[in-house]
């Protein structure tokens, strides 16, 4: 197994668009890890406790996550995931349309590993696929 | 008041003699009593006076409108009568208090004071307090004023201001996104045509992403637009050379064009970064519409009074008169080449400039040539209000 297929990211987006260019910016630079989607908040905790139909997610895994959703924000997500024993210890990277400083504090807040505007990734994200190629070969994951 | 004073005179006040009144103590000691009895009737603000019991001794007629009451009904009565039922067991602690260490003061800093009407209705005062001392106890001082309007403003304000920022947030999340969206999907038909598209498709293509850019660009001027004044960086010592010099030494411009510098100021303590932003928008607004290769930009830069006074003057093509008040206003521009100019930079620059107490004029003249800005820009900030009783 390469450095790029140890870990699967987990999409956690409501805008098909968005998630679809987080994989095609992955795949095009390629990093050809696992990649599984997300709505919103909600159906990323039934994927985390594998409660979800169809959607599983091998471990290690990250997450990438937007703030603005509907039925469960971002905000709310990370709450969750905090209070939840089993997955406190997530990774999660924010991948926000808005670098505000209110959002990013409130994030930083919810012990988020990264905070990354969409805008500043360069062209098909490569920003992305670059700092998540070095960090896997550089992190242990939880 | 230093309670210390206590047994010297009641009340202080200084009184030009009256010419035509004969030099007897008794008489000029009348009229200084008539002359405060006219000031309390005629103070711009409701006056009550109440013993150390908190019987109302004297009121003016201010306060008799404003609680709706006859100063008859309201003497020898106690205070608490001018006081919603459920603040009034309360406010006789918070008078013993008063009693106890008397000082002059605004009553209740920071919280809201409300007062009851004759007629039960309730509004918003503020109260400043002050001992007149005397006999048993002495006299305590109230000055009422109604700030029902004020009250209003505030909250209306208030309101303005939450709505402004939700509309930041808005702005800054649900257009910006599906925009992003779209900015993707044009980079996905683009790879997937392949460069087989006809020449028509592609040439399309390409307007779909000016105007993406051309949108993403005003999302972004219409946020910092909706934050400029909320954010204040620290002050610092600014050198007016090196700001000057740096934002020169950034700005692109043609050779013709030259810059010529007179700096008088002294360097002064302000937030740097609005100035510098304010400045370099004028200066490079002033080298994009310039209509000839050869020209100059006078830079001025002067003391005046508080003020310290940047003066930005081309010899450009001028502004006409017609299109001038409009310069200022968002999304305006003069350029008949829009891409480059969303035409918020004055509107922007304005708003920074007035945030910080300052104010910012065009002078160009119809017929001639050349546009001036100047910039008032205070050189020194307002200090912070201490929040703390005034003690005389």
């Amino acid at each position: 197994m390469t450095a790029s297929q140890a870990f699967s990211v987990l999409v956690i987006d409501d805008d098909d668009v968005a998630a679809e260019a987080v994989v095609r910016g992955l795949r095009k630079h390629e990093l050809l890890c696992p990649i599984v989607l997300a709505e919103d908040g909600q159906i990323a905790l039934q994927v985390l406790r594998a409660e979800h139909a169809t959607r599983r997610i091998a471990k290690p895994y990250l997450a990438l996550l937007d703030l603005n959703m509907p039925r469960m924000n971002g905000f709310e997500f990370l709450h969750a995931l905090r209070a939840d024993p089993e997955l406190r210890a997530t990774l999660v990277f924010v991948l926000s349309t808005s670098g505000s400083d209110v959002d990013r504090a409130r994030a930083y807040d919810e012990n988020i590993a990264g905070y990354m505007v969409k805008a500043k990734l360069g062209p098909q994200l490569i920003g992305l696929a670059n700092f998540l190629r070095d960090f896997s070969s550089i992190m242990l994951l939880p | 008041m230093d309670p210390r004073n206590k047994s010297k005179t009641a009340v202080r006040a200084y009184v030009a003699p009256d010419r035509r009144a004969p030099q007897d103590p008794r008489v000029s000691r009348e009229s200084a009593e008539e002359l405060m009895q006219r000031i309390v009737e005629a103070a711009p603000c409701g006056m009550i006076m109440v013993d150390s019991e908190g019987a109302i001794v004297l009121v003016n007629p201010q306060a008799e409108t404003m609680f709706g009451y006859a100063g008859t009904e309201l003497i020898g009565n106690s205070l608490e009568i001018l006081l919603p039922e459920r603040f009034r067991s309360v406010h006789a602690g918070h008078r013993q208090n008063f009693a106890d260490a008397p000082s002059m003061r605004q009553m209740g800093v920071g919280r809201d004071i409300t007062a009851r009407r004759k007629d039960g209705s309730e509004f918003p005062v503020e109260i400043g307090l002050n001992l007149v001392p005397g006999d048993e106890g002495g006299l305590v001082l109230a000055a009422v004023t109604d700030i029902t309007r004020h009250k209003a403003m505030q909250l209306e304000l208030r309101q303005a201001n939450a709505n402004l920022e939700e509309f930041t947030y808005a702005a800054s999340h649900d257009l910006k996104s599906p925009l992003r969206g779209i900015s993707d999907l044009v980079e996905w038909i683009v790879e997937d045509l392949g460069g087989a598209e006809p020449q028509e498709v592609s040439r399309n293509l390409g307007r779909i992403r000016d105007r993406i850019q051309r949108l993403e660009r005003v999302i972004d001027d219409l946020l910092a637009y909706a934050r400029a004044g909320t954010t204040f960086t620290d002050a610092v010592q600014v050198d007016l050379e090196d700001l000057l010099g740096g934002i020169l030494e950034l700005l692109p411009r043609p050779s013709g064009i030259a810059i010529a510098l007179q700096i008088t100021a002294r360097p002064f303590v302000t937030n740097k970064a609005p100035l510098e932003s304010v400045l370099r928008n004028l200066i490079s607004n002033a080298i994009k519409h310039h209509d000839l290769s050869t020209g100059c930009i006078s830079i001025g830069v002067a003391d005046v009074g508080r003020y310290c006074v940047f003066t930005v003057a081309d010899d450009g093509p001028g502004i006409p008169l017609a299109s001038q008040e409009r310069v200022f206003r968002i999304f305006q521009t003069l350029a008949t080449e829009t891409r480059e100019h969303s035409g918020i930079g004055l509107a922007l620059s304005k708003r920074l400039v007035e945030a910080h107490g300052g104010w910012i004029k065009l002078d160009s003249t119809t017929g001639t040539r050349g546009t001036a800005f100047n910039v008032w820009w205070p050189r020194f900030q307002y200090r912070k209000p201490v929040d703390s009783p005034v003690s005389s």
